[in-house]
């Protein structure tokens, strides 16, 4: 089953008297427990894609389809609501709420959702996931106290608290040693098996295109070659 | 909880940019208390010098009245006279909503027999009512008060040292010494200083002016607000009648019908000869005249009724918690039912000027209050869109992980109202300790008559009731709100498409 499918998107900037084509027709279809990745230089177009995925930004043409659901015309509203129920991001850099501990960073999504979890609950799935990631010493720590890989580690903790169908990751790497990044890919990798969670990332690192059961990769807007799912693929 | 938590701890994040706010807020809030404990001063002051000591709440006159400004119009212009002030007396004692009232006349005086040519604003009244009714605004410092009966004039103690520099002479009570203490530095410096205890005065009435020799029974001064009333004199009823050739007690019982006078003893033909020269006209009876005429003291031992006669206006002072506009209409339907020639004025419109003056320095307060705070609005709108904008990476980053745009409204919403509940409520606060601290000093106009209105009496006494402190609490959140909504509106526009392209 598809959980997100994309046909002939396209993504237009303008950018003072030109438009920029961002995106210029992408057909994609990816499945529940996925583990893709998108690749591609710089200004190729992957971040665009994740956002239109992620439904942080509108395609000026196209279909978007999340769990077979035009979210095209959704409002902003209803698109916030699947972000916060369907969607988990990991971000670059600008993850965390400064101000938060760990544990009320990882909380923050569930106190949002208006589902009727007790505060014992949302404590508990916060403290297992944040157990998950490792990062349980550090559970009072303000974003400020955490290094790079243990920040990134605790917006995955975010990104899976609301156990979403699918996560997207924007570089999660991007900004860390090599080691934290592949400590930090396992961890997805892991998360993904367990929880058949789909994780979609992208990057342009190729020594962690390993873990992926699949690769999208795109230049000027255009994904090049064909897109298959499965280990195979990215063979 | 949620909301307040991250409110909380951003504010302490942003440590300067709070305290800035904060601080504009203080001081808003701060200056806001003590404009309105000042505004609020000055309102009582004038409500407890000017219209309890003075004018009263409700002014009744002659219907035949053009203008409003009837106690202190320029140039004294004369009042027309109250008819039928028997009737008005009537209605007025069965007024359930009047505590009391007192017939009064107003006119301008010209100073006779003087260096130059001066003139005085006068008031006359039985004396006694007017002490019992205002609560003895009026202070002897030299001499003695009028009593009913008596006849003279109380000078003011400021007003006696601008006609000493327009006269040329120094006027002290009848029967007293010249207290040198109470000479003015031009009047001290005088070798040969001429003391009189008479004025030569003449009235400008519309009619049978006359002029007479008043004596000087006392100085006098408002307990308030004195520099304000320096011009005001006051007489007794019946000189001023004299003076102004108006309809005089004396002549009411001198009209009596012949067999009413028979009993009094005293035969109208054998005291006046032709009788018709005493028209009943209000205003035709010459009072010098008559006395001339008169060869022998009168034998009447009647007494006589001084309020029978002429007046110009009556001053009503209402009870307590009644409003001033509510009884104005009140007595205007009562006067039209009676059929009363009566036209009925507020304290306002009949002192203008001194009221006006009072409202233009209380609108001028409000003023500096309300720009104050356009101000304070300005800057804080300013700095806190500041805040938002930079805050666009964490705002964005809580929108993409499903915070709605009203989670974003209400923690910004949360951040300004704490600081203004903390900083705003420690500025009234600071504002409320500042009136206290002001109103014990007892600052003194110094005889300036514009920190007098300002300070609605001699001394500042700002005041701050509960209305004053609802009003300012309602100005600080006003305030909070309308410097809020811009950057409210800035920082829910802000997406996480923003944030990415931030950074």
């Amino acid at each position: 089953m598809n959980v997100i499918e994309l046909k002939n998107v396209k993504k237009d900037y303008p950018l003072g008297a030109t438009t920029v084509h961002a995106l210029r027709g992408v057909d994609l279809a990816i499945k529940e427990g996925d583990f893709i990745s998108i690749v591609g230089p710089s200004g190729s177009g992957k971040t665009t894609l994740l956002n239109i995925v992620g439904c942080i930004d509108h395609a000026s043409e196209g279909l978007v389809k999340i769990h077979d659901e035009d979210v095209t015309t959704y409002s902003d509203r209803q698109l916030t609501d699947l972000r916060l129920h369907t969607i988990g991001f990991i971000f670059q850099t600008f993850n965390l709420i400064p101000v938060l501990t760990t544990r009320e960073n990882v909380e923050f999504p569930l106190l949002l959702m208006k589902e009727g979890l007790s505060r014992k609950e949302i404590r508990q799935r916060a403290e297992k996931l944040i157990d998950e990631v490792g990062l349980t010493e550090q559970i009072n720590h303000k974003p400020y106290e955490l290094s790079g890989g243990q920040r990134q580690r605790v917006a995955i903790a975010r990104a899976l608290v609301t156990k979403p169908t699918i996560v997207l990751a924007d570089e999660p790497t991007a900004n860390l040693d090599s080691e934290t990044g592949e400590m930090i890919l396992k961890l997805m990798k892991e998360l993904n098996t367990i929880e058949k969670t789909t994780f979609v990332f992208s990057t342009h690192d190729a020594d962690i295109l390993k873990y992926a059961n699949g690769v999208v990769k795109i230049k000027d807007g255009l994904m090049v070659g064909d897109y298959a799912s499965g280990a195979n693929a990215v063979n | 909880m949620l909301v307040l938590k991250i409110a909380w701890r951003s504010l302490l994040r942003h440590k300067a940019k709070s305290f800035v706010i904060g601080v504009i807020l203080f001081l808003g809030a701060f200056i806001m208390t003590l404009g309105d404990a000042t505004a609020i001063g000055m309102r009582r002051g004038v409500e407890e010098n000017i219209v309890k000591s003075f004018t009263g709440h409700v002014i009744l006159v002659s219907n035949e009245e053009t203008k409003d400004n009837v106690l202190f119009t320029p140039m004294m212009k004369p009042l027309k006279i109250l008819k039928d002030y028997d009737k008005v007396r009537y209605v007025l004692s069965r007024l359930s909503y009047v505590k009391d009232f007192i017939p009064m006349t107003r006119g301008g005086l010209s100073i006779l027999g003087g260096q130059d040519m001066s003139f005085m604003m006068t008031f006359g009244c039985n004396f006694d009512d007017f002490q019992r009714v205002f609560g003895n605004p009026i202070k002897p410092v030299e001499g003695r008060l009028l009593h009913n009966g008596d006849h003279g004039i109380l000078l003011n103690i400021q007003g006696r040292q601008n006609q000493y520099k327009s006269q040329g002479y120094w006027l002290v009570p009848e029967g007293t010494q010249l207290v040198t203490a109470n000479l003015s530095d031009d009047a001290r410096k005088e070798q040969n200083l001429e003391v009189r205890s008479s004025l030569a005065l003449e009235g400008f009435g519309e009619a049978n002016s006359t002029n007479k020799d008043v004596p000087v029974v006392g100085v006098m001064r408002f307990k308030s607000l004195n520099t304000t009333m320096e011009e005001a004199t006051i007489m007794d009823i019946e000189t001023y009648r004299e003076l102004f050739g108006y309809y005089t007690a004396q002549d009411v019982v001198q009209q009596l019908p012949p067999r009413e006078n028979a009993l009094l003893g005293a035969g109208e033909d054998a005291l006046f000869g032709q009788g018709d020269i005493y028209s009943s006209s209000g205003t035709s009876a010459n009072v010098s005249d008559l006395e001339k005429k008169i060869a022998a003291p009168q034998t009447v031992t009647r007494k006589i009724n001084l309020d029978d006669a002429a007046y110009n206006y009556v001053s009503v002072v209402l009870k307590p918690g009644q409003s001033v506009d509510s009884a104005v209409k009140k007595l205007a339907e009562v006067m039209k039912d009676n059929d009363l020639p009566v036209k009925v004025l507020s304290w306002k419109k009949a002192a203008g000027q001194v009221a006006s003056t009072a409202d233009i320095l209380q609108i001028i307060i409000y003023v500096f209050v309300i720009l104050l705070f356009f101000v304070a609005i300005i800057i804080i709108m300013n700095t806190l869109s500041m805040n938002a904008l930079e805050r666009t990476e964490e705002f964005g980053m809580m929108r993409a992980v499903g915070a709605q745009k009203g989670f974003i409204q209400k923690m910004f919403l949360a951040e300004t109202f704490s600081l203004s509940f903390v900083f705003g409520g420690a500025g009234i606060l600071m504002g409320v300790i500042a009136t206290w601290i002001v109103r014990a000093m007892h600052i003194s106009s110094q005889g300036n008559r514009i920190l007098e209105l300002l300070f609605g009496g001699e001394v500042f006494r700002p005041t701050l009731g509960f209305t004053g402190m609802v009003v300012g609490i309602i100005g600080l959140a006003a305030v909070t709100l309308l410097a809020v909504l811009y950057p409210v509106r800035v920082a829910r526009r802000i997406t996480p498409l923003d944030a990415i392209n931030r950074h």
